[in-house]
């Protein structure tokens, strides 16, 4: 997957050109919005991420060229500006998702794997499965051993960000957007007290945990080494 | 039918323009002018009237005298016979005239006047049918003696009526005429008035719909409406140019300050990579990053806080259910009340408001926060909606201790937490930005101790 980095912040950049290709992507960094506008009209991109304030062209106005330039490839804006009527803006503007910095790497993960997978939603599997644990997204119910595990709306939602996102670290902020569509962090402990309620369902009751909480930084579901 | 509404419809407009307009300041100015105007004109219609009465009278009565006079002269010449003959003669040719003429034992000689007035000299009296089938009227009389005999010589006063009647006629319509054109001129001055005021009224409504650039038009006469709208055009600029300063200032701070906050997190994230073998580094390394998140958030309220302030725009309100609203706080709070042995319920109808849905959602989750953070373990929570004709509220009550009432108004204010507060969660700032979003509503948020505990109330207009 061929991925375009517009962002002229060098220590960023340098830092997410870096762990992306660690991630197996192919990645190409500019600094300034005109050469990210070229590069995007003279080669194929399969997603772009942008900043939004650059010298030369402003991410906006890129994504708004690109656009009515017909090239489709999904953009994510990742940028210090954070108000809801950015995010708004960004949208508008083209823009298929929004990370607000300082962001975590696994956030900006979970986003590209989300779009990597919505143009082939018909084809994406129904059952998610990590370890011993499974999730009919079709039946909304979970399955454990052989255990059915009751799952509220909002707790079903949750294992399956996690799950479709299995072996890496979802941030508390995309929790909070994904599973309540909250654009702001209420700063409390609620997000721990619904994760350790999950945990009690699906970990609890059996040997091996599958839901770890990494220490400011989120939560993974994954399977034992 | 449909036409007949619609008929229905501008006749109320114009009715209730009209009423507008009639309890408008100018024409109510105009209104008391011509009040005033009425009762001194009035009074100065009065007076010429009776003055004009007064000359007519004291020329009749002179005419009368005279009369009187000729008559005496004819008795000193042809005797009592001459006298009658006269009198006769007179009152058979003269219109409007009317004489009478008595012995000493008051018994009539000549003349329609057939009793003989109880008085001398002049007065003003009313005359029925006379002795010779002549209608009757007012007269002025003079009774006079001449020797033996008494002659009485009246003249009809028909004049001065008919004087006075032409007179209170010819007042009364220029009175009328002349209320008519200034009421005219009054409601043509209210409502060139109204029509700058709209004018003014339709730019403040743009402003506080977010269109900072609408301005109040000028006109050419530089008169106080002009001197107004120049003070507030100014002021409009003012408030445009703080509102952007605020912006840009924001967005400066979130870019120059985020910016390292950012680099360092990524720094510490790529040790965290690092010493992925090593949990105890791992586990620092998250203690830092934890750290880091609360400071962003932290600088993240603010941001928010002060662009709600800043904001007059409300272009993207939308209808928003409170009662979804506060049925998505519960069902967050839930799994936290449960831990916390506090019951946490939603109740009530729902009610519907032209809302910025985000914001509202985070000043009921900021109000329910508080209530599951400050009621204690075992309260009960409640989040009401109700919807009345006038306003919608939104309660979220709670039977903990409360608030002391000496520090209950500064709570809203910015990092106004009191020292017993230190050991809780939160910012300081929860309050204060669902004040603000209350500001932004127009809504009113009220805290207050209750008998049962404590309550804060957000109260929308209704849409």
């Amino acid at each position: 997957m061929k991925i375009l980095l517009a962002e002229d912040d060098t220590t960023s950049g340098d830092y997410v050109r870096n762990a992306l290709i660690e991630n197996g992507f192919v990645v190409d960094w500019v600094t300034d919005g005109r050469e990210a506008l070229t590069h995007c009209l003279y080669n194929h991109v399969d997603l772009l991420i942008t900043d939004r304030m650059m010298p030369g062209m402003d991410g906006l106005s890129l994504v708004k060229s690109l656009r009515s330039a017909h090239v489709d490839a999904p953009v994510i804006f990742l940028t210090a500006m954070s108000d809801v009527q950015d995010r708004v803006d960004g949208l508008m503007s083209g823009g298929d998702d929004y990370v607000v910095k300082p962001f975590h790497f696994s956030e900006l993960l979970a986003r590209i794997s989300a779009l990597a997978r919505r143009p082939k939603a018909q084809e994406q599997c129904t059952v998610l499965t990590v370890h011993d644990l499974t999730l009919d997204l079709l039946q909304r119910s979970a399955e454990r051993q052989g255990n059915m595990i009751p799952l509220h709306n909002r707790e079903f939602t949750l294992l399956s960000l996690l799950m479709e996102n299995a072996g890496r670290v979802i941030s508390r902020t995309l929790i909070l957007e994904r599973v309540w569509d909250f654009n702001f962090d209420p700063g409390t402990t609620v997000v721990e007290t619904h994760i350790s309620k999950l945990r009690q369902k699906i970990d609890r009751p059996f040997d091996v945990p599958l839901l770890h909480t990494m220490r400011g930084m989120g939560y993974v579901i994954r399977a034992p080494h | 039918m449909f036409r007949c509404c619609i008929r229905c419809a501008v006749w109320v407009t114009s009715f209730v323009r009209l009423t507008s307009l009639i309890r408008s300041e100018p024409f109510r100015a105009a209104s008391r002018v011509l009040l005033v105007f009425l009762v001194l004109y009035s009074i100065g219609c009065w007076a010429l009237i009776k003055s004009v009465e007064t000359t007519l009278l004291d020329d009749l009565r002179s005419r009368v005298q005279g009369e009187t006079e000729l008559l005496s002269q004819i008795y000193r010449d042809e005797g009592r016979r001459g006298l009658v003959e006269a009198i006769e003669r007179l009152g058979s040719t003269a219109p409007g005239r009317a004489y009478g003429l008595f012995d000493d034992r008051r018994l009539s000689l000549t003349g329609p006047i057939s009793s003989q007035p109880d008085f001398l000299g002049f007065d003003t009296r009313e005359l029925n049918v006379l002795s010779g089938g002549q209608v009757a009227g007012r007269y002025v009389l003079w009774v006079d003696q001449i020797d033996a005999l008494t002659l009485v010589v009246g003249r009809n006063d028909d004049l001065i009526s008919e004087a006075r009647q032409r007179l209170v006629f010819g007042f009364t319509g220029f009175g009328l005429l002349l209320a008519f054109f200034t009421l005219a001129l009054g409601l043509w001055a209210a409502r060139r008035s109204q029509q700058r005021l709209d004018q003014m009224e339709r730019v403040l409504n743009g402003v506080s719909k977010g269109d900072l650039a609408a301005r109040v038009p000028l006109g050419t006469r530089n008169d106080q409406f002009d001197r107004v709208s120049r003070r507030m055009n100014s002021n409009l600029g003012q408030l445009e140019r703080l509102v952007s300063s605020v912006k840009s200032t924001a967005t400066a701070i979130a870019h120059d300050l985020k910016t390292p906050l950012s680099h360092a997190q990524l720094a510490m994230q790529e040790a965290a990579d690092a010493a992925a073998s090593d949990p105890t580094v791992q586990d620092k390394v998250g203690a830092a990053l934890a750290a880091t998140d609360d400071l962003n958030r932290l600088f993240e309220t603010i941001l928010r806080l002060s662009r709600i302030q800043a904001t007059t725009d409300r272009s993207h309100f939308g209808p928003t259910s409170l009662r979804d609203i506060a049925e998505h706080a519960v069902s967050f709070f839930g799994p936290l009340a449960e831990d916390q042995g506090q019951s946490l319920t939603c109740v009530g109808s729902d009610a519907t408001v032209q809302a910025d849905k985000d914001m509202v959602q985070q000043a009921v989750v900021n109000l329910v926060q508080n209530a599951c953070v400050h009621a204690g373990p075992g309260a009960s929570i409640e989040v009401a909606v109700r919807a009345g004709n006038a306003a919608a509220h939104l309660t979220v009550s709670d039977n903990g201790p409360g608030i002391p009432s000496d520090t209950l108004e500064r709570v809203c204010e910015p990092f106004a937490r009191g020292t017993k507060d230190r050991g809780t969660p939160g910012n300081g700032l929860g309050l204060s930005l669902v004040a603000a979003v209350a500001e932004l509503h127009e809504a009113e948020l009220q805290l207050e101790n209750t008998p049962k505990g404590f309550a804060a109330t957000l109260r929308f207009p209704s849409t």
